[in-house]
């Protein structure tokens, strides 16, 4: 039958799951105050911060770990995890690219991320995007960094920034995303190791899509990447992040935190295509994406998050806006795909305290296999919003009986001048449609692409293009076995 | 002339004593036709006498399975064939009730399966030039208008539109054979007028063509006249004749063919 | 009046049912998110003997209501057996006039298969707690409405419906300084179907909380909600609704609407609809708006002569009016109506 050899291709591989053979140096596991100051100390680490990160370490120790989340998954061992891991060969990061191993650069070649300006230039792939490669903990390279230097925008690993733009980012490191603000942002606060810092001048449009691609390689290594993006007053960037890691039988832990700065005026579009390993159909593996992000936007300012979310075991992640400013607007967009034994529980808050205020949220839940997936959304307006609005469409498909799909929203609002709306449907792919496109020759698999794609549509939309043909493999790929 | 006189003509759909059931329940009990090419041809009869069934058997919706007999579709084994095969060998089915794919657009969805159905032809696919092309001039002929192509398949569209689209699909992925269940249901006169037109032309057009209709009613049979028409009751043809035959039916009911 | 005697023992498992899972639970956060609990204080005391808690000067209410959230082993014949539970047997066609005899206990109501009943549920003083089983193809009519001020209510309403059972509530609430009415619909059997439609308004520093959660735990079963809610001055308007879909309840089909109208400058709304499917082949769709009247519409009117509060008013009646209906429609609408300024 085609439904068994339809399954037998959905067998295929998580492609993005090999591990690479690199020296690396790896702390021993376990967390105490040491490893925090290991770490500051590591990346020479001004004292301020280090009494910052262990404010939050101290902190962290009396925080439970969240369980209103609608996921399941046995106890993390915060102390059987490596706080730490980089490629060996360099002291403090690689200078250049010629000082990063080529068999790391092998690894992101298969990757697709192209590291080599003079590749990029050719027009090979990826025109106009200006790469950060976070490995591990360690950021490898930069890519363009001259060009995007002539419009002063500064694109540079965090720990880099740390030296290079102290000022910056003393004042909004945590501004955001406070040391206390959860669980994982706390232990993220205390531990991070690298991540990309962002600055565009006042005024400035920055010239290319930047993007940063991470990637955990090391066994029983968590990574806690720091990403911080100010957009001063009138300037405008648009941010792509991409994630994979290789398959290991074990969990592995990913606790980001990202914090966007969008001055008055300032516009700041980041996207996601997250596809960490999610563990195999059992459910055996995979990494635990606690994730925090945050956006604050003052007057006028606008800060769009579009996420394309296919990996991970477990998805814990609520990018959020705080529309601090007078007429400023937030925006999500999310596809969120679960398959096998996968486990979702995404949303997003909008925190409206500006007045004119406006947000939109359009997310897209699509469950397979056995897996369980969430939309959680708060839309909150502070007796401040005169004025404000939202917006939330939320819709979940379903593929095959034992999946869930589940909606929880929150809507809280102090103000009587606000106008807030929530809807949300439920649908599945029909044998019936499946049946009318075999009738009209499509098979059973392109078939659920194309109804998937075409549910999705309203969020690809909002990615850039070449991202948004990669989105749409993605998905493809990611609800292999689904069918059949 | 009646096709029944022209058994030269190269035999499109050979069926021979077929058996089917859903759930469990016999449905068609030994049910023979033959269709060649450049005929066209109507099957009538009551309610439950399982004429959905066989149009849904011949397509190979799964739920349906056939317990005897066999179905040759241009020579081949059409049983053995998945739904996918089946059309791209050219066998087309005009839904009776058809299904809305909100999201993908009617023209995504004509795109993709005009290319699926070149590929298993081993064809040049058409440039997206061509397929725009061929595509507004199909939807012009049916009066569709543009937007119809860019909403949703047959999302919001009034049961006219559903019909009008399937003949839409007919056209553009030119199949040998087109099986059309009860296209005439739900259909005001002038969208039956556009419908008839579109089936009468489609094997004007081309004789190795041929057209199987199902329905409940007469009154489709007077935009396409059938070469032959057959009665089905209780999963069996039990009478067959000339277009005079719909006619007697419509007059005297079903129940004269049982007193018969 | 509740004799020991044999009940159908899809009823017991009904009422197991409904103490395994927990409606609301004082303990659970989420529960009690909107809940002004320090509202809710001045009528529950904390006190370690359940038995002794009062709730709006009802002795033994926290008792009862954490007994049915599973805190305390409850079985269904202890139910019946016990002589303060009021059990109506329901077993001709017909309206009936509620009383509660004791908020302390539950007020069972059992619609006997096939029987057609309404029930009209006036102010009951203060909190109640009443549970309704509808049995195989009986159809129950629940009309509440509350019209006093001066109370602070907490009260419970449970529909257990079996196969091919329909409901329809209509509940129209004039808000008091803490209510909070508790609906849980339990769907057993195929084919059952619960409709609901409500209305509240609320004023001054008025606190009102409707927490509904129906349960399709059948295929074929079909549930719609409508809630519409005025709130003014400084008042605050909760409302959860969640709507579970239990594993292999295929043709389920499920619909919720909550609509606020924010007339005051201070008001408050908290909304939550959920929804948590565990089948693939439901239809199913919530909305919640919170907003205010429409200038456009207002605009129209005035254009057309009415002065503008009168335009408001009529604006806000009519919002409410969309879900007016049934035999207590005139009176909630004069209620209603009336409060609103």
């Amino acid at each position: 039958m085609a439904n068994e050899s339809v399954h037998e291709r959905l067998q295929r591989d998580y492609s993005a799951g090999f591990v690479t053979e690199i020296e690396s140096d790896t702390l021993p596991p376990g967390l105490d105050a040491d490893v925090v100051r290991f770490i500051s100390n590591r990346k020479g680490e001004p004292e301020w911060l280090t009494a910052w990160r262990l404010q939050a370490y101290e902190h962290w120790l009396t925080m439970p770990q969240p369980e209103w989340a609608h996921v399941r998954f046995p106890p993390v061992d915060f102390q059987g995890i490596s706080y730490y891991s980089a490629p060996r060969s360099q002291g403090d990061g690689p200078k250049s690219l010629e000082e990063v191993d080529p068999e790391l650069l092998r690894t992101y070649e298969k990757l697709g991320i192209p590291l080599h300006e003079q590749e990029m230039l050719a027009g090979v792939v990826r025109e106009n995007v200006a790469v950060d490669a976070v490995f591990d903990s360690v950021s490898i390279a930069t890519t363009f960094k001259d060009k995007l230097a002539d419009a002063g925008v500064v694109f540079c690993p965090i720990s880099e920034a740390v030296h290079s733009h102290p000022e910056i980012v003393r004042k909004y490191l945590g501004s955001v995303v406070p040391q206390k603000d959860n669980f994982y942002a706390a232990l993220n606060s205390a531990v991070f190791s690298d991540g990309s810092f962002v600055y565009i001048p006042e005024g400035v449009r920055c010239p290319m899509e930047l993007s940063t691609y991470f990637r955990i390689n090391a066994q029983n290594t968590g990574q806690f990447e720091r990403t911080l993006i100010v957009a001063d007053r009138g300037s405008y960037v648009s941010y792509l992040e991409g994630c994979t890691a290789p398959m290991r039988d074990e969990n592995q832990l990913h606790a980001a935190v990202v914090e966007l700065v969008a001055l008055d005026d300032a516009e700041i579009k980041y996207s996601t295509v997250q596809n960490w390993y999610p563990g195999d159909a059992e459910g055996r593996g995979g990494i635990y994406n606690f994730v925090t992000k945050r956006g604050t936007c003052h007057n006028r300012a606008k800060i769009s998050w579009t996420q394309v979310e296919t990996g991970s075991a477990v998805t814990w992640k609520y990018p959020s806006v705080v529309l601090r400013g007078d007429d400023s607007v937030g925006e999500f967009y999310s596809v969120a795909l679960t398959n096998n034994r996968q486990q979702a529980d995404t949303g997003t808050k909008m925190i409206h305290m500006g007045k004119r205020s406006r947000s939109t949220i359009v997310s897209k839940g699509i469950s397979a296999g056995r897996s369980e997936n969430s939309y959680r959304g708060l839309v909150r307006v502070s007796p401040t919003a005169a004025g404000a609005r939202n917006y939330t469409q939320c819709d979940s498909l379903l593929i095959g009986g034992a999946c869930g799909a589940h909606t929880f929203p929150y809507i809280e609002n102090k103000n009587a001048t606000a106008t807030v709306e929530h809807e949300a449907t439920t649908s599945k792919v029909s044998d019936e449609q499946l049946f009318l496109c075999a009738q009209r020759g499509i098979d059973a698999e392109k078939a659920v692409s194309m109804i998937v794609n075409g549910f999705c549509k309203e969020v690809f939309r909002e990615l850039p293009m070449e991202f948004a043909v990669e989105a749409g493999k993605l998905l493809e790929v990611s609800l292999e076995g689904a069918v059949g | 002339m009646s096709d029944m006189a022209n058994t030269a003509a190269h035999p499109l759909l050979e069926i021979d004593d077929l058996h089917a059931e859903v759930d469990g329940k016999a449905i068609l009990k030994g049910l023979s036709l033959t269709v060649r090419a450049g005929s066209v041809h109507a099957i009538m009869g009551p309610n439950g006498s399982g004429k959905s069934t066989l149009a849904n058997v011949l397509a190979g919706k799964p739920g349906y399975e056939v317990t005897g007999g066999s179905v040759r579709f241009d020579g081949q084994d059409l049983l053995a064939m998945e739904p996918e095969e089946r059309a791209h060998a050219g066998l087309f089915l005009a839904f009776q009730y058809p299904v809305e794919i909100p999201g993908v657009s009617n023209m995504e969805f004509l795109k993709t399966a005009m290319e699926a159905a070149a590929k298993a032809r081993q064809e040049t696919p058409l440039t997206t030039a061509e397929f725009m092309k061929k595509l507004r001039g199909t939807a012009s002929e049916l009066d569709l208008a543009a937007d119809f192509l860019k909403r949703g398949v047959n999302e919001g569209f009034s049961g006219g539109e559903k019909k009008r689209n399937e003949i839409l699909q007919m056209k553009l992925l030119a199949p040998k054979f087109a099986l059309l269940d009860e296209t005439d249901s739900g259909l005001d006169i002038d969208a039956l007028a556009v419908v008839g037109n579109g089936v009468n032309a489609f094997v004007d057009e081309d004789r190795t063509r041929a057209v199987l209709m199902i329905t409940h009613y007469q009154r489709l049979l007077n935009h396409i006249v059938p070469d032959v028409v057959h009665v089905l009751a209780d999963g069996r043809i039990v009478e067959s004749g000339d277009k005079q035959l719909a006619l007697t039916l419509e007059e005297r009911g079903y129940a004269w063919l049982k007193r018969a | 009046m509740a004799e020991a005697r044999l009940i159908p023992q899809h009823t017991e498992q009904a009422l197991r049912a409904l103490r395994d899972a927990p409606m609301s639970v004082p303990a659970a956060r989420e529960h009690w998110k909107y809940s002004k609990l320090e509202l809710a204080r001045g009528a529950i005391t904390d006190a370690p003997n359940a038995d002794a808690v009062e709730i709006a000067g009802v002795p033994g209410a926290l008792h009862a209501m954490l007994a049915d959230s599973g805190f305390c082993p409850l079985t269904c014949d202890l139910l019946l057996r016990e002589p303060r539970i009021q059990v109506l047997q329901l077993t001709e066609s017909g309206r009936h006039e509620l009383k509660v005899a004791s908020a302390a206990t539950p007020t069972v109501i059992q619609v006997a298969s096939g029987i057609s009943a309404e029930v009209i549920d006036r102010d009951q003083g203060a909190s109640a707690w009443i549970i309704c089983i509808i049995e195989d193809n009986a159809t129950l009519n629940y009309h509440r409405l509350r019209s006093t001020q001066e109370v602070q209510e907490w009260s419970k309403l449970q529909f257990v419906q079996h196969r091919d059972s329909e409901v329809t509530l209509t509940s129209f609430v004039s808000a008091a300084a803490f209510r909070r009415h508790d609906v849980s619909v339990d769907l057993l059997g195929a084919n059952a179907e619960f409709r609901f439609d409500g209305a509240a308004v609320a004023s001054a520093r008025q606190h009102i909380d409707l927490q509904s959660h129906v349960r399709h735990q059948a295929p074929h079963t079909r549930s719609k909600q409508r809630w519409h809610t005025i709130g003014q001055d400084r008042a605050t308007l909760t409302y959860r609704g969640r709507i579970y879909i239990a594993e292999q309840c295929n043709g389920v089909d499920a619909g919720l609407t909550n609509r606020n109208l924010a007339l005051g400058a201070g008001v408050t709304i908290n909304t939550k609809p959920e929804l948590e499917i565990y089948s693939d082949d439901v239809c199913c769709a919530h909305g919640a708006t919170v907003g205010q009247l429409d200038e456009e519409t207002l605009f129209f009117l005035r254009a057309r002569g009415i002065d503008e509060r009168t335009a408001r008013r009529m604006l806000a009646e009519g919002f409410l009016r969309e879900t007016l209906s049934g035999p207590l429609a005139d009176e909630a609408a004069h209620v209603l109506t009336g409060s609103v300024a």
